[in-house]
């Protein structure tokens, strides 16, 4: 095995066991077992470098995001409870509205004060033409 | 992570406090920029809120989480790309190996803290990546795989591919404080 193939089988190994030839190339290869070693060392290497903490206020900022994302959220969901009032509103009214006309339409009498005159007629109106009831 | 699910808030503000460390951490790494990994990991947070619903419990939450953050980096890194390629479509301009570095920060002065950040910043953004959610989120191969959405044999190539860069930047000897 060459010492690419080596270094790439000690990579992808991390803890497994490296395969025969991989082994059998560390064993007479100098240079690979070094690199072994500095990959065993890596992760303290990298640790080296810290990074700084969040700043303080990172969560309430995060959290003021959040909240700002669910005000739509409420605004759409108090237009829904309207709109379905509404609708529901308009739907009762259509419904009495029906009502009655289905009870004109079978003969019945509808209430007085449904077909009040739109004008007050005079005496010498009736008098003249009559009146139209 | 379940009562986040259920629109907990105050669940979710303990999530962020337990996590917030690590994922700030993870992207600083990436970008090399406290303050890009300050905008990107509240952006992270933010995806993490809009996604509750589709955590499955069966899923590690860190690699569940580490997927968003490692996701949301990369796509940030292509649009700044496509940015930069478009306001200046020199390749110099977006050459790691030239690209001005970001200025250190007061706790990363000592000599091999500032040698590991130019190397870990110099990989491509793949193999960095790989690195970062690897050894600074502490991620699995299979989990780094996961959270990257790639197969196991393309992060272990990933993966490969930085450390060979790390090893022949840092050197293969021991740090001189060790």
């Amino acid at each position: 095995m060459s010492c690419d193939g080596t270094r790439a089988a000690l990579s992808a190994a991390t803890g497994a066991p490296l395969p025969l030839q991989a082994e059998a190339h560390l064993a007479s290869c100098s240079e690979c077992r070094a690199w072994a070693m500095a990959l065993d060392r890596l992760p303290d290497r990298l640790s080296d470098w810290t990074a700084p903490e969040p700043p303080e206020d990172f969560e309430a900022r995060v959290l003021a995001r959040v909240r700002r994302l669910r005000r739509p959220a409420r605004v759409l969901a108090l237009a829904a409870q309207v709109a379905v009032f509404i609708l529901g509103a308009l739907a009762g009214f259509a419904g009495a509205q029906w009502a009655r006309d289905a009870s004109w339409m079978r003969g019945e009498r509808p209430p007085e004060t449904a077909v009040e005159p739109a004008l007050d007629v005079t005496d010498d109106y009736v008098a003249a033409f009559g009146r139209h009831r | 992570m379940m009562r986040v699910a259920g629109g907990d808030e105050e669940a979710f503000a303990e999530l962020v406090r337990a996590t917030k460390r690590r994922v700030c951490g993870l992207v600083y790494r990436f970008t090399g920029s406290a303050r890009e990994a300050d905008d990107l990991a509240q952006e992270a947070y933010l995806r993490v809120w809009l996604a509750r619903g589709r955590y499955r419990p069966e899923a590690r939450f860190s690699t569940w989480l580490f997927t968003i953050v490692a996701r949301l980096c990369l796509n940030e890194r292509d649009k700044m790309r496509r940015r930069e390629d478009a306001a200046a479509p020199s390749p110099a301009a977006v050459s790691p190996s030239v690209a001005p570095p970001a200025p250190p920060d007061a706790l990363e002065q000592r000599e091999q803290a500032v040698a590991v950040r130019a190397a870990v910043l110099e990989l491509a953004e793949g193999p960095r990546m790989a690195i970062t959610l690897r050894y600074f989120g502490g991620l699995s191969d299979l989990e780094t795989a996961e959270a990257m959405g790639l197969s196991l044999p393309a992060v272990q190539a990933l993966l490969f591919r930085g450390r060979q860069k790390l090893l022949a930047r840092l050197g293969q000897a021991a740090p001189s404080g060790a």
